[in-house]
């Protein structure tokens, strides 16, 4: 029980600092929006299962399940609100960009 | 110490690496919407935190706080995206605009 939870905290905590990285290193706003709420909510999905396993009680667990809910429906919302907000405000771009759609279609 | 506060505290390491480098991105980020997500980041790093010191105290009201975390971090993302557009679309009078 214990190693499971254990995993599943470094795995989690491993996904959001590769979510970090991935907002340093990649070139524009929507490749940095991708690697956070892709990654990041997927990592702090584990990180709040692991302390299931860390704490195994009948309220952890639905505290637990009411928070990975929430960050799930939350975090692409608000990723796809600050997405549109970025695109109709002109940010830039990356020059190796393959298809705007959006824009295309205008 | 047992494996799991080893695992512990290397979640805490990695999380405080995460919260780096959005604020890297925060510092650095060129335009308003990369600081906003570099904050989404920062609030995302914060609910795992909340949650990886629950398993570390055994304290189950540190979940409570997680979850308000992300209520919080929500709204401000989403405030913001409106602060975002609206601006883009009326520029202050008198001001160069600075994308």
């Amino acid at each position: 029980m214990t190693m499971v939870a254990g995993v599943l905290l470094l795995l989690g905590a491993a996904f959001v600092a590769v979510s970090a990285l991935g907002l340093v290193r990649l070139p524009d706003v929507y490749l940095r929006m991708h690697s956070v709420a892709k990654a990041g909510a997927l990592g702090c999905g584990l990180i709040l299962l692991g302390v299931v396993f860390a704490l195994p009680s009948v309220a952890v667990l639905l505290r637990v399940v009411g928070a990975i809910l929430f960050v799930f429906v939350t975090t692409p919302v608000a990723s796809h609100l600050i997405g549109r907000a970025a695109h109709r405000t002109k940010s830039a771009q990356w020059e190796r960009t393959i298809v705007d759609e959006w824009t295309d279609e205008q | 110490m047992t494996f799991l506060d080893y695992a512990i505290d290397g979640a805490f390491a990695l999380l405080l690496l995460a919260v780096l480098g959005a604020f890297t991105r925060v510092v650095r980020g060129p335009s308003l919407a990369d600081r906003v997500i570099a904050l989404d980041l920062l609030a995302i790093a914060l609910v795992a935190f909340s949650g990886v010191y629950a398993a570390e105290s055994g304290e189950v009201a540190f979940l409570d706080v997680s979850l308000a975390l992300a209520l919080v971090a929500f709204f401000t993302t989403i405030v913001f995206a409106r602060y975002i557009e609206q601006r883009g679309t009326t520029p202050p009078p008198g001001k160069a605009e600075t994308r």
